[in-house]
Parts: C-alpha cells; sequence; structure tokens
C-alpha cells in the first residue's frame, strides 16, 4: 500500500481545480424543468463541453478525454468540493452513454454519444415500473417486434430527468414466452414519437425532475436495440453496476455534509453525545472515502469486485442519513421551520438533503436488495425462494 | 495510489497464518485456559522465527526495521485466530516506542533481546489500570502522567486480575520505589504510541469480526428450520450483510490508517483514532449477530464462538474504549476547505517517505524462516512463500 497522489495526478488536481473555479457559476440555478433552470444548466454544460470536461472519462475517440479512474475520481472530487450544479445529463453521462459504448455499434455510437456530450439530447433510464420496482425482471412493457420496427406498450415510472428528457433507455420484453431473465430487450428511443407521455411526478420534497412515462403503440426501428435482441438483461447489468458504482465524488459531498454538522455541533454547545456522534460519523466517513479509494485502484489494476458497490451503496445512504438526522435533531423546534421555499416549492436546502438521503436508501436498488446482493453474492448464503 | 500489500506482505500472512492454524486451534486455546501462564511458548518461538518481534525494530538493532503497515496482516490474523497473546503492545506498541524514545544505550541493551523475541515486551498507555502479559514479559513499559519508564520484571509486583475473557491474562503491576529507567523521549513519544494502540487493535478487532461472521455464515448455511437453510431468510441474511459492510470499510479505515502511520504522514494519527471507532462498532456489530444467528448453539461453552465473542469485547473496552476517542474524534478541527482528511494528506506538495527496508530483507527473511518451520516439522504441505 502507499497511499500518494502521483505528481502527475497533484498536477492534474491543481489544473481541473483551477478551470472550475474560473469558471463556475456564481449563482445556485433553478431546478433544470423549468425554463429559467434549464438555460442556466444548459449554459454551464456547453461551457464543460468546450473545455472537454463534459465526460472526462469516456474515451478521446467519442469526444471525451480518456482519463483513467483516479483522474476521474480527481475531476469528481474537485467538481463536488465547489459544490457544483448536477449535471444535467446525468444518466446518459453516467449510465446510458457507457452501456452503449460497452455494448453498442459503432453506428449508434456515433449517432448517440455526441447528443450526451453537448446536451442536445438528455437521456432518462426507464427500468423501473409500477408493478416492476425491487423485483425488476418482472417489468411488463412490451416491445412487439414487426419487421424492422418494434411497437411498444407499456408504463415506465420513478424515471429522473423524465420531464427535460428526449431520449430513453429502456428494458422492454421482446419476447413473451421466453422465462423472466430472458426475452428482455435494451432499447434506445426518442421520446417526441407518437405514443409518447411524459406525466411529472412531483417528490415529496418539492423537486419535481420524476415523471411516469406512458408508452401507447410506440413505433422505434428495430436498430434501436443495444446488444442482441434479448439479451438486455445481462447489458442493463452494466448500467446497473454503474449506477452503485464508484463514488462520483460523493464521498466528498459526504464530508461536506459532515462539515456541516459539526459546524452545528459548535453551535449548539458541543454536548458530550453530540461530539461522540460526530466523531462516529467522521469515522465512517473516513471509512467509506478509503473503501472507494480501495475500490477505484482494484477496478484501475483491471481487477473487478461485484459485491463493493452494493456495501458502498448501502454504507453511503445509511452514514449519510445519519449525518442529516443528527443535523436537523441539533436544530431542536426549529428542525421543522421553512424560512422561504424555492422555485416549484422545493424545501430548502437542509430538509432536501435530509429527505434526498432518505430517497438514497430506496433508489438504485433499495438497501435490501443491496443486503441480498452482498449476503448471496458476497457471503454465499441459499438464495431466496424466487419464481 | 496503491492499496494492495505487498507480495513480501501477502507471503508474511500466508506464514502467520500458517503458524496459527497450528499453534493456537480453538481445541489449544481452550487447553491453554488451565496453564500456569495461559501461553504457548512454541507459539512465541514460531513468531519470533519469523521474525515478528523484529519488525518494528531498527535495523541498527538487530530489527527488520519495518513499519506499522508490515504488521497489519499478523494483527489481523491474530484476531481470526483468537491468539490471547498481548501482541499489540509486543510487537507494535512496545518495540516502536523504545526505538523512538530510548537512549542509545538503553536501545543497546534491550532491543537485541527483543529482534530476536528472547526479551518479551509488554506496555500500558497512562491511565490504563491492567497491564496484559505482564507475567511473562521480561519488559514492562509503562506511561506515566510525566514520563514513560521501562521495568525489568524483578522491579515490580504483579498482582493477577480475572478477565471475563479466561484467555486474557491481565495484571496490576506496582514498581518498587526507585525502579525502572525512564525513556528520556518517552513523554513525547506517547501519543504516537496511542496510535499505533489505536491501528494495531483496530486490526485485532477486524480479524476477530471477520472470524465471528465467518463462523455465522458457515451455521446459517447448514443449519435447517421451516425446512430450509436459515441463512435464506432475509431476517438472518440482512443481519450478516448489514454486519459485513460495517466490517469490509472498518477492515479498510485501519488497514489506511496503518499505511499513513507507516508513511509519517500528516493527521496519521487522526486516521488512527478514526480506524479504531470504525473497527470497534464493526466488531459490535459482528459480535452481536453473529451469536443471534448461532441461536442457541453459540450460547454454549462448548460451542468455541465465545472464544471470539468474550475477546471482542474485552477488546472493546480496553484501550479507552469506544465512547472517549469519538468524542475526541468529533472535536478534530474540520480543517481544509471540506473537511476529507485525507484529500488533505494525499493533496500535499512534498511526500514523506516510509523508512521502510523491510521489504528487501523480509524476503530472504522468511525464506529461512519456511526452511526452519519445515526442519522443525511445523509445516505440512506447502512451503512458505
Amino acid at each position: 500500500m502507499e497511499l500518494e497522489f502521483s505528481p502527475e495526478q497533484r498536477e492534474f488536481r491543481s489544473r481541473v481545480r483551477a478551470w472550475l473555479r474560473e469558471n463556475r457559476p456564481t449563482a445556485r440555478f433553478d431546478p433544470p424543468d423549468t425554463e429559467h433552470g434549464f438555460a442556466q444548466h444548459m449554459q454551464w454544460e456547453k461551457r464543460l463541453f468546450h473545455a472537454g470536461y463534459a465526460a472526462p472519462g469516456w474515451p478521446a475517440e467519442v469526444g471525451g478525454l480518456g482519463l483513467d479512474l483516479w483522474a476521474q475520481l480527481i475531476y469528481e472530487e474537485e467538481y463536488a468540493r465547489l459544490g457544483l450544479p448536477e449535471r444535467l445529463n446525468k444518466m446518459g453521462l453516467l449510465h446510458g452513454g457507457p452501456t452503449v459504448l460497452a455494448h453498442g455499434t459503432e453506428q449508434q455510437q456515433r449517432d448517440w454519444l455526441p447528443g450526451i456530450l453537448d446536451c442536445s439530447e438528455i437521456w432518462c433510464q426507464g427500468f423501473s415500473e409500477p408493478g416492476a420496482g425491487s423485483d425488476l425482471a418482472s417489468l411488463r412493457t412490451t416491445g412487439t417486434i414487426t419487421g424492422d420496427e418494434i411497437i411498444l406498450n407499456g408504463q415506465k415510472t420513478w424515471t429522473s430527468a423524465g420531464p427535460i428528457a428526449t431520449k430513453m433507455f429502456a428494458l422492454v420484453r421482446t419476447d413473451p414466452a421466453a422465462a423472466r431473465h430472458h426475452g428482455i430487450s435494451f432499447v434506445v428511443f426518442d421520446l417526441r414519437r407518437p405514443g409518447v407521455e411524459v406525466r411529472p411526478l412531483r417528490q415529496l420534497h418539492g423537486h419535481s425532475g420524476f415523471a411516469e412515462v406512458f408508452l401507447t403503440d410506440v413505433r422505434i426501428p428495430a436498430t434501436s436495440v443495444v446488444g442482441p435482441v434479448n439479451d438486455g438483461w445481462r447489458i442493463a447489468q452494466t448500467s446497473l453496476r454503474l449506477e452503485r458504482g464508484v463514488g462520483r465524488g460523493v464521498h466528498t459531498k459526504l464530508a461536506q455534509a459532515l462539515r456541516g454538522l459539526a459546524e452545528a455541533v459548535q453551535d449548539a454547545g458541543a454536548d458530550t453525545g453530540a461530539l461522540q456522534r460526530l466523531g462516529s460519523l467522521r469515522a465512517w466517513t473516513f471509512a467509506y472515502e478509503q473503501a472507494t479509494y480501495a475500490l477505484t485502484d482494484t477496478l484501475a489494476r483491471g481487477g473487478a469486485d461485484e459485491v463493493m458497490p452494493s456495501i458502498l451503496k448501502l454504507r453511503l445512504s445509511e452514514i449519510q442519513t445519519a449525518i442529516w438526522e443528527e443535523r436537523l435533531a441539533m436544530l431542536g423546534e426549529e428542525a421543522e421551520t421553512v424560512d422561504e421555499l424555492g422555485p416549484g416549492g422545493e424545501l430548502p436546502p437542509r430538509h432536501r438533503e435530509y429527505w434526498h438521503s432518505r430517497a438514497n436508501e430506496i433508489f438504485a436498488g433499495t438497501n435490501e436488495i443491496q443486503k441480498n446482493i452482498i449476503g448471496e453474492q458476497g457471503l454465499g448464503l441459499p438464495r431466496e425462494p424466487r419464481r | 495510489m496503491n492499496y494492495e500489500f505487498t507480495a513480501e506482505q501477502q507471503a508474511f500472512r500466508a506464514s502467520v497464518r500458517k503458524v496459527f492454524e497450528h499453534g493456537a486451534s480453538a481445541a489449544r486455546l481452550r487447553q491453554l485456559w488451565d496453564t500456569e501462564t495461559g501461553r504457548a511458548a512454541d507459539l512465541w518461538d514460531d513468531l519470533s522465527t519469523l521474525g515478528a518481534p523484529a519488525i518494528l525494530v531498527p535495523e541498527e538493532y538487530g530489527g527488520l526495521g519495518g513499519t506499522e503497515l508490515d504488521l497489519c496482516p499478523l494483527l489481523e490474523e491474530s484476531g481470526w485466530a483468537c491468539v490471547p497473546d498481548a501482541l499489540v503492545e509486543g510487537l507494535l506498541a512496545g518495540p516502536a516506542l523504545l526505538a523512538e524514545a530510548a537512549t542509545e544505550e538503553q536501545k543497546a541493551k534491550w532491543l537485541p533481546g527483543v529482534a530476536r523475541g528472547s526479551s518479551r515486551l509488554t506496555f500500558a498507555l497512562p491511565g490504563t489500570r491492567y497491564v496484559p502479559d505482564a507475567h511473562v514479559s521480561d519488559l514492562i513499559i509503562l506511561g506515566g502522567r510525566d514520563e514513560v519508564r521501562v521495568y525489568e520484571r524483578d522491579e515490580v509486583a504483579l498482582a493477577p486480575v480475572r478477565s471475563m475473557d479466561p484467555a486474557r491474562r491481565l495484571f496490576t503491576v506496582t514498581p518498587r520505589p526507585g525502579s525502572g529507567a525512564r525513556l528520556p523521549g518517552g513523554r513525547a513519544a506517547l501519543s504516537r504510541a496511542e496510535s499505533r494502540i489505536h491501528a494495531g487493535s483496530g486490526a485485532v478487532l477486524t480479524g476477530l469480526a471477520e472470524r465471528m461472521l465467518r463462523m455465522s455464515v458457515d451455521h446459517v448455511k447448514v443449519r435447517h428450520q421451516f425446512g430450509r437453510p436459515v441463512g435464506s431468510f432475509q431476517a438472518v441474511k440482512h443481519l450478516l450483510a448489514q454486519a459485513t459492510s460495517l466490517v469490509t470499510l472498518a477492515t479498510r479505515s485501519v488497514r489506511s490508517a496503518s499505511c499513513l502511520l507507516a508513511q509519517r504522514a500528516p493527521h496519521a494519527q487522526d486516521a488512527a483514532l478514526l480506524a479504531r471507532i470504525c473497527a470497534v462498532e464493526a466488531e459490535f456489530e459482528a459480535n452481536r449477530v453473529s451469536l443471534q444467528t448461532h441461536g442457541g448453539i453459540g450460547f454454549t461453552f462448548e460451542h468455541d464462538l465465545h472464544l471470539w465473542l468474550k475477546r471482542g469485547k474485552a477488546m472493546e473496552t480496553a484501550y479507552g474504549g469506544h465512547r472517549e476517542p469519538a468524542r475526541r474524534a468529533g472535536l478534530l478541527p474540520m480543517s481544509g476547505r471540506h473537511g476529507v482528511l485525507t484529500t488533505q494528506i494525499l493533496g500535499r506538495s512534498s511526500p514523506i517517505r516510509p523508512q521502510s527496508r523491510l521489504s528487501g530483507l523480509c524476503g530472504n527473511g522468511y525464506m529461512l524462516l519456511g526452511v526452519c518451520l519445515l526442519l522443525v516439522g511445523l509445516v505440512t504441505g506447502e512451503a512458505p512463500a
């Protein structure tokens, strides 16, 4: 072991930090599903794109910087450190795009990737359905193949970025006769096609940005399938792993939340119990960060770890929730009060962050699903009875 | 960045595991409860042959000039095997403190014997009442409020104190008036000694926790109720998964803290404090969950689980426990722009290199050791690397 960034990595960090500092937006943006907020985000995205910082981890041939995993981690740390806006095309950059890179044809890559980079197309993920959440393989949206077309029917839900998205990558059932995990295909299609209806869903902390998507006889070309037809379950694993993956600077955000808690503990007089709880959360933040680094090291060496992403996702959501719960508890009766609602009626940051941490225990696979993965794939325990 | 142990460190771990499997099986550990010292002389001899007591001793005094990180695998393995010896004191904190704080003359007198394993050590932080393994130690180092003193065995009176863990041997130590030798750099070196105790006891705790979880997983795979292995029930599986997530992260924090101590990194001592907290909390959870998932069988004296359960509880509460370290961690300044501990450490401009020459030496040491072990017939099957 040697815990030391190389001189090149330190130099890269300074360069990224300087650029982000120089170019960062000064005001907090409105939510991206408001007209003003969308324009603000677009302007920032264009600036990142022109500087080559839109997708640092993507290969240079498709418009990225081709950075290795450690440089990506440094970039994400610096991005998070400055509290910069959430990326507009997160689902395309982190999930859809990399899946197309891993499994798509050259034509698909040429057709789709540039639009993700310059945000001319905003992507969203169509996995969950009203009847298929934790049990994703029970999804019922159909894709009926007729000649060179596929006809989609069904409903997707909990769709992040749904209201602003123009493209969806989705799992649809292309062979209804096949067993659960078989007969599913991974498709990418345009949400502006006839038969698509996107209804925004407001989240409990006031944010919209969520949607349910109804698909009624939506005709898409057969060339929309990524990877082989009926092999979508395997293709989707790439996306799911990325979603639970190596952090994206979340350890930095965790440390920022911790800093806020430390200030609140100081302001409240730093009693022993509060200091102990803060100390414990600080310890776990350190451990979380080190586990993130260790997994980055494993992956950077070409290794694999199927279980660690689930361990990290589980612990992240628990540590994050504990930090924000403690923060609210420190405020006593002030905790519930709200001075002013944000655009679209969203709650102020401390409430938003708290509720967001609660959401984190649910999305990208609930913590119970993560524990199944840890127990079954990690510890080799017998599987749940399943259909 | 590199989060992997070196080939030498991994080979060392494999050798240590073999020594413990042979010399510290659960049956053997039970036998030792009723012996006078409670300690196995052959186990110590094997560790000495491995060079373990020499790791933290500088080369000029016959040691290997290694680091806290080099010893980390051994301490994890000692938890895994439930070895009762005071290794955190005897192999890590004690030798390192002598090397840092003793005069040249004192070092020349004590350290060669320590490195060979012929002179055993124990150590107690200031404020500690019970000193482990003082009865088998030739040198007893006591941290006091104002100074650190080293006593030879005949300079102190020992009174045994019974532990709930039948393998632990604790003593109150009363020095004869005017006896002992002062370590001139002792006071200044005490906080680093405490950090080594934090990281080292953390490694023992995560090793204990890993083994408890392994025993539990093995048990719930074969124990059937309602016509199914109980490990297939989420109520059981999720307990073990939760504890695994804590232990996995705690292990990472302990190894990183050990590495940062070895690198003499700024904030390494904070990292050790944080690692101790994670290790205690993770072991606490593994302890709770492993008895719960064993059910009634785990509560019997015959089953081996309680060896680990009791050691775990003892190691949680020893060394200042958890609450005071957690309070201190709460008081650490959130310096830096966002309070990420390691980004501060790693972001500094002029790296300080670790002073380890162990890797070069140890390869040969291990080879010699392998030959020795084979000669005395301790090892069957493959030779140690």
